[in-house]
């Protein structure tokens, strides 16, 4: 149970959500119009830094209560959440494994929104196969001289820090022993190179990144010793994986909120349509996925915060709500039947944003060879 | 400058509310309650006031013991402390009893230059509570304000009804009530809400805030319902056929039900 | 026989629509009397109109004071005091429901807003848009009444 205090941080999103986002969304996403003034907002609000604590914040919140804010945000518009997911766990990682240098140069900018910060593991030849990474950061003097490609880098210009996984060593064996997190942020040899045109996520840019002879300065290093960047970009990635679940949540509930009151309003045959069986069975079916999702989250987030092995679980929620957040879209547009179909209607957006969270952050597929690797080494499942 | 915003719970205008049949008391309970929306441009309004030219703000409000997440959302969007009026024997006033107790309570804070208001409760729309507190507090009124200049010791607003617009101006210390038009009131920021939790808020007894106990609630009320009636369920409603006279018809029909 | 006070509305020389109801509505409790407060000089053309649609009795206060409203509610109120009315009947209107709530304070009189009908023993209000039909009573010997239009049917002269 949150405390009153994130009950009332949760709603509060909730009623911006319904009386900023809803009414200007789908014209908005269609244009792919960068939200300006919603993220404006949502700064004012707090929402960039709910990961950071005093002395660099004012108003962290539990996981739990993140993971919910998150959800509201992307029940509105996924892009939402997409603007301010990357920059938490960059946050996170500052917080666990910054030097108190880093910290402070950082995070209090950070927790405004002064500096929004993103994520750069994923290159273009390389996919989920993040120890093969190929972008190299040279010692040279007392500076490190950076070059390669990134790609699917969502916030890529208007972040000014980026976390960025490169290999320090290329030689190092095991492979993951060569590769460093290095703070870098927008300057010469650094190129934004294009805007990918997605299938949905619209409003905000992801980018592909060019590194030509980029220079960071010595100590960019995250934590200020090189070759730990695998294993803090894995913890990282719990609170990743726990917002795309979270993400994937606010869609499924957007799309059921929507159907439950479309099945109400629509008649056919003489009746609201939720009578028909069909009808209703999507309706039942999808509620009840969307209620143990969220259980699922809920529970990583507090085994996260309680400082217990979550790999495994924000894994499976992130598996589980992205599954399902595409079935209740989908079971979404059967229940509009031909308005489904229509751009007139937010039905569609969400068919369209839901597929991201099966692919992003970790491919589903991914996921699964994370959480089988880990029922083996603990032995199962827990008893009870 | 020191400002008291009066401030009410009532039921979320969307849900269904329902008047007790014993009583004919609006049944707080059954309903999700929500501080008057009105009333967050009052608590805007103040804060602005009290961020151009210093000063706190106390947010007065009178209701059962529910009320107390409305006055948090006040403390959350800025508001400094809180006099929570809750005392049970209070259930039932009428609205010439509401504002002599809110009455009473503002006269025991000190320094009030300032006291804001909502025009009208979405529940009760009597309309008329903060002139009522003002005229027992002998203070001007300056009601349905769609914006406030403070200049000095001087307060001006613009007035505006349906009749028209109107200035207005007196000398501190006045009360003012606000309109729709006043303001966009900000969201609480999550630094707000946690804030919220450490602003004192006090809740004086009756006694304790000076009410006589016979003249409080119900019992003693200056009107009394005497019989309460649903609506009966609506009917097919009347079909009218549109021959090119349809806006006539409709006519005939609105003025009939004398709403022209 | 009673007296009730109804306080007329009026502009440029013209008495309201809404007066002319009020006076009507009047009738169930008492003989309707009509208060003007005008600037000086404005007043002399609102009489006959107002004994035209049932006004008994006319009390004319002329004043150029700027006090917003509060004219209205200090002559209500000395009058409240000395003619000891069955009620006072305001339209409502913004104005029209602080000058009501003013004077039922000051005067510790019961404040019945928004009523659509009055009868003998009770009044009526409409609540929540019309779900409730709402009948009340005040407990004080003159209320302040204040009338939604519609309430009553406009008459012509006495009855």
């Amino acid at each position: 149970m949150l405390s009153t205090e994130e009950q009332a941080v949760v709603g509060t999103v909730a009623d911006w959500v319904d009386r900023e986002v809803r009414p200007v969304v789908r014209d908005m996403e269609h244009a792919n119009t960068y939200p300006d003034k919603l993220i404006e907002q949502m700064k004012e609000m707090g929402i960039y830094g709910l990961a950071i604590p005093e002395p660099w914040g004012e108003a962290p919140v539990s996981m739990p209560c993140y993971a919910l804010v998150t959800a509201e945000l992307s029940r509105g518009w996924m892009s939402l959440a997409g603007a301010m997911g990357g920059h938490t766990v960059v946050a996170k990682l500052l917080l666990a494994f910054g030097t108190r240098e880093q910290q402070d140069r950082y995070l209090p900018k950070m927790a405004t929104g002064e500096i929004r910060a993103t994520m750069a593991l994923t290159e273009p030849g390389g996919g989920s196969d993040l120890q093969a990474i190929t972008t190299r950061a040279r010692r040279d003097g007392d500076s490190y001289v950076v070059s390669g490609a990134k790609t699917w880098i969502t916030n890529a210009r208007r972040s000014r820090l980026i976390a960025l996984l490169c290999k320090t060593d290329p030689d190092a064996r095991p492979r993951y022993k060569g590769v460093s997190i290095l703070l870098v942020e927008h300057g010469p040899g650094l190129t934004v190179s294009k805007d990918l045109p997605k299938l949905g996520y619209k409003g905000v840019e992801s980018c592909e990144l060019m590194f030509e002879d980029y220079r960071a300065p010595g100590d960019a290093v995250l934590g200020g010793v090189e070759g730990r960047g695998f294993a803090q970009m894995m913890k990282g990635l719990e609170t990743g994986r726990i917002q795309v679940a979270s993400r994937a949540l606010g869609v499924a509930r957007a799309a059921f909120d929507d159907a439950l009151a479309y099945a109400q309003q629509r008649e056919s045959f003489g009746k609201a349509i939720w009578k028909h069986q069909s009808v209703g069975n999507y309706l039942a079916d999808s509620a009840t996925k969307i209620t143990a999702a969220r259980q699922l989250i809920l529970y990583a987030a507090e085994r996260f915060d309680a400082g217990q092995r979550c790999d495994m679980e924000a894994g499976m929620a992130k598996l589980f709500a992205s599954e399902i957040a595409m079935q209740v879209a989908l079971d979404a547009v059967r229940v509009h039947g031909g308005y489904g179909y229509s751009t007139e209607y937010d039905v569609e957006r969400y068919f369209r944003d839901a597929p991201l969270m099966i692919v992003g952050e970790g491919t589903n597929e991914i996921q699964r060879n994370v959480i089988a690797a880990q029922l083996v080494k603990r032995g199962g499942l827990d008893r009870g | 400058m020191n400002i008291v915003v009066l401030v009410k719970q009532v039921p979320d205008t969307y849900s269904e509310r329902t008047l007790r049949a014993a009583d004919g008391i609006l049944d707080r309970a059954a309903t999700d309650p929500v501080l008057d929306e009105i009333n967050e441009r009052a608590v805007e309004a103040a804060l602005q006031l009290t961020e151009a030219h210093g000063g706190e703000v106390t947010v007065v409000c009178m209701g059962p013991a529910s009320a107390a997440d409305s006055i948090r959302k006040a403390l959350s969007m800025g508001a400094d402390r809180a006099v929570h009026l809750s005392d049970d024997a209070l259930a039932g006033s009428c609205a010439v009893q509401t504002a002599r107790a809110l009455a009473q309570v503002i006269g025991g804070l000190d320094h009030v230059d300032l006291v804001l208001a909502g025009n009208g409760a979405s529940d009760g729309r009597v309309s008329a509570v903060p002139a009522m507190v003002a005229d027992v507090l002998d203070l001007p009124a300056l009601t349905h304000a769609r914006q406030i200049t403070v200049d000095g010791t001087t307060v001006t607003v613009r007035r505006e009804t349906d009749r028209g617009a109107v200035g207005l101006t007196a000398e501190l210390p006045a009360l003012i009530s606000v309109s729709e038009k006043i303001n966009e009131p900000r969201y609480p920021s999550f630094k707000g809400i946690m804030a919220a939790k450490k602003k004192p808020v006090t809740q004086p007894s009756i006694a304790a805030a000076g009410i006589a106990a016979a003249e409080a609630g119900l019992a003693s009320a200056l009107t009394t319902v005497t019989s309460v009636v649903p609506r009966p369920p609506k009917s097919a409603g009347q079909k009218l056929t549109d021959d090119g006279d349809g806006g006539a018809q409709i006519a005939v029909y609105l003025a009939a039900q004398k709403l022209i | 026989m009673a007296e009730v006070l109804i306080l007329v509305d009026h502009l440029d020389g013209q008495v309201k629509k809404s007066t002319y109801e009020l006076l009507a509505a009047a009738r169930p409790l008492g003989e309707p009397s009509a208060v003007v407060v005008a600037p000086p000089g404005t007043a002399g053309k609102l009489a006959d109109a107002l004994t035209q649609h049932g006004a008994e009795k006319i009390y004319l206060a002329e004043t150029d004071r700027t006090d917003f409203l509060t004219p209205e509610v200090d002559v209500l109120a000395a009058l409240v005091e000395s003619a000891s009315p069955a009620a006072v009947l305001i339209a409502v209107s913004a104005d029209g429901q602080e000058i009501a709530g003013r004077l039922a304070v000051r005067t510790g009189s019961g404040l019945l807003s928004e009523v659509v009908e009055i009868g003998p023993e009770s009044v009526t209000h409409s609540a929540f848009g019309g779900a409730y039909r709402v009948e009340a009573v005040a407990n004080t010997p003159h209320p302040v009444i204040t009338v939604r239009s519609g309430a009553a049917e406009i008459g012509s002269g006495r009855s």
